[in-house]
């Protein structure tokens, strides 16, 4: 019995057909994304270097992208001629007096054309010369306010350009602080310094008046010195006395002698120089540690146990499933002879011979 | 139309039966389990491995386990196989006690079960024990009652055949010795039980010696060689070798002699057997000295001594 399939060439056509759709379709896609299909308005500026400006250079306005560089070539007077297009999306932005700018980093992170559109009404057509804003007739437009020169929006740009505001104020405060320090400024400084100098002045006075009460001190004060020296003279007493205390204490008769046996085993123990302290502390220290380790060691085998039980469960299952496999392959037919068949035990035979032959 | 029908019913039905016919070769669940079983015969063959490579304590040790594994699955005649060759581990490392017990055990339950054949095989081995300790006339009763119980035991048959050749031998019955080891000899060669044959070679040759039949006895010695190579069998080897060089000592070929003498020493050293080892030194000794070769004689002297030191100090 032929088995067929009815209308099999025309599926296979409608698929073939289908096929070519799907690829047209997509180049279409493609092409759209690429700009294949749209017109580019073309213009000309001129550059001193060709650094920075390749062809295929995107161009920006406000940042976004609205044309590219063409070509760029080599003139006779050492310049380079550049043509670029405008996306005809953008085309009415490109009005009389646009100037072209181009952005170099200054830290060297790229370089980037921008449109500075002008500010005619007048659009400007294609394959005109549209000059640097760097040129004479770029000044020349941008003093006459003839251009909307856009703020730079490199965030680099942005702070080496804020640096010179900050400049201008440091220098102004330092002016202010110098005319204080002279006395000629205003201010809550310069009255502040006025305020000092007035202070020295009282200060001056005050030093007049001690010079003629300073000698009534002194004499105050040797009869003072005078009190003190009774003083230390009775602590000297005192020190002796405490001394001669001590030296009891000290005596082999002496009331710490009685209390200690000189040749007893706590003197013996005691009077070794710290060394069983020593050794105690150090004892203590290191069982303190090995507690510490043993706890350690503890709180992980209580942190891992779970771990180590799941693992060992996991190698008993994986160990079950895997002596099913075996057994399931050994008993494949197609592998071997199914299963396994019973053998029979045979004894050993080894019949003697007789060595002496 | 009705055929084209007919035909593709006909296609199905063979496709139908194709199916079913796979589905009835697939394993039949529910059927015995063997597992520990044949784990128990492995075992055993392992162990029957190392017996003949001399290593009769290693071989011990496994045939136990394999015991183990009989008694726990209750398998009858692996329990007297295995006690049978637990008996002879123990007679060849001459702890023959040992042996005479698992013998005696083995004999109890094969007549438990009435098993004459297995019967029959171990009082074959016992009656080895008697011979052993020359109780030859004990034997041949034993093993003339075994034979008739051996029934259609080939194997069994060829070691009483073979063991009753032992007494006749030692009766000095060198003809019967002869036709016993031949019997046996052909039995082994049918079953392909290469080991065993040698054996029977072997003392074919000896009984043909005697006999004074020593170019024939050259020609079983060379069989018995040839089977024990085929068995890996060393301590076999290394006897065939002896054989064939006390044949050609008894006739004078002092060169074949030599050159046997030495090969089986070789094969002695590298088995550690021993015993086998100081005879065959004792035979190059005497004959090297009858050839006047004083420096070999010396060695063989020297490695004689170191021998029986060695034996000493075990």
């Amino acid at each position: 019995m032929k088995f067929r399939i009815k209308y099999a060439e025309q599926i296979t056509g409608a698929f073939l057909l289908l096929a070519i759709l799907a690829v047209c379709a997509v180049l279409a896609f493609i092409g759209i994304n690429h700009r294949w299909f749209s017109k580019n308005y073309y213009y000309k500026t001129e550059f001193e270097s060709a650094s920075n400006i390749s062809p295929g250079t995107s161009i920006y306005f406000k940042g976004f992208q609205v044309g590219s560089i063409a070509r760029t070539r080599l003139n006779k007077h050492n310049a380079v001629d550049v043509d670029f297009y405008i996306f005809d999306t953008y085309y009415d932005r490109v009005t009389e007096n646009s100037l072209i700018q181009l952005n170099v980093n200054p830290i060297g992170l790229g370089s980037q054309l921008v449109l500075v559109q002008g500010k005619g009404i007048k659009q400007l057509p294609e394959h005109s010369f549209i000059p640097r804003i760097d040129s004479e007739e770029g000044k020349r437009r941008v003093g006459m306010d003839l251009v909307d020169v856009p703020l730079k929006d490199d965030t680099i740009a942005q702070i080496i350009g804020g640096i010179n505001p900050l400049i201008r104020n440091f220098s102004d405060m330092a002016t202010g602080i110098g005319s204080a320090v002279k006395g000629t400024g205003t201010g809550s400084l310069a009255d502040a310094l006025r305020s000092a100098r007035g202070a020295f002045g009282s200060l001056e006075k005050v030093s007049a008046s001690m010079n003629d009460k300073v000698p009534g001190i002194l004499d105050d004060l040797s009869v003072t010195m005078n009190s003190v020296k009774d003083i230390s003279l009775k602590l000297e007493g005192i020190s002796s006395d405490v001394k001669q205390f001590s030296a009891a204490l000290s005596e082999p008769t002496g009331l710490a002698q009685r209390l200690v046996d000189p040749k007893g085993s706590l003197k013996t123990l005691l009077d070794d120089q710290n060394a069983l302290y020593d050794r105690v502390t150090s004892l203590l220290d290191e069982v303190n540690s090995t507690l510490v380790n043993v706890n350690s060691i503890s709180s992980r085998l209580n942190g891992e146990m779970p771990t180590l039980s799941s693992i060992l469960s996991e190698g008993k299952t994986t160990l079950e499933k895997a002596q099913d496999v075996l057994e399931g392959l050994k008993n494949n037919p197609i592998l071997k002879e199914g299963i396994p068949q019973k053998a029979d035990q045979s004894q050993l035979f080894d019949s003697m011979r007789d060595e002496e032959f | 139309m009705k055929a084209k029908r007919a035909l593709a019913g006909s296609l199905i039905g063979i496709l139908i039966s194709i199916t079913l016919f796979a589905c009835s070769t697939s394993p039949k669940s529910g059927t015995a389990v063997y597992e520990r079983r044949n784990q128990a015969v492995g075992i055993a063959k392992k162990a029957e491995g190392l017996y003949a490579h001399g290593r009769y304590s290693e071989a011990l040790d496994l045939f136990k386990q394999a015991l183990q594994l009989d008694i726990a699955v209750d398998y009858d005649e692996g329990i007297i196989g295995t006690r049978v060759s637990m008996g002879k581990c123990y007679a060849a490392a001459n702890m023959d006690a040992q042996a005479a017990d698992e013998y005696e055990q083995a004999e109890r339950l094969a007549a438990r079960l009435g098993r004459a054949e297995l019967l029959a095989s171990v009082s074959s081995y016992q009656a080895e024990l008697k011979i052993k300790k020359g109780d030859y006339a004990a034997a041949q009763e034993q093993l003339l009652a075994a034979l008739k119980k051996a029934g259609q035991n080939r194997a069994a048959q060829a070691l009483i055949l073979h063991n009753l050749g032992l007494c006749a031998r030692a009766a000095e019955s060198h003809e019967e010795a002869a036709n016993y080891f031949s019997q046996a000899a052909a039995i082994n060669l049918d079953l392909k039980e290469r080991a065993e044959y040698a054996s029977n070679c072997y003392m074919l040759s000896a009984s043909l010696v005697k006999l004074g039949k020593a170019a024939v006895a050259r020609e079983w010695a060379l069989k018995a060689l040839g089977a024990d190579r085929e068995a890996e069998r060393s301590q076999g080897i290394a006897q065939d070798y002896y054989a064939l060089g006390k044949i050609e000592g008894a006739a004078q070929n002092a060169d074949e002699a030599l050159f046997y003498y030495e090969k089986s020493l070789n094969v002695c050293l590298v088995a550690n057997e021993a015993d086998l080892a100081a005879k065959v030194l004792a035979e190059l000794v005497s004959l090297c000295a009858e050839r006047g070769d004083e420096a070999s004689k010396a060695r063989y002297e020297g490695l004689l001594l170191e021998l029986k030191g060695l034996k000493a100090g075990k």
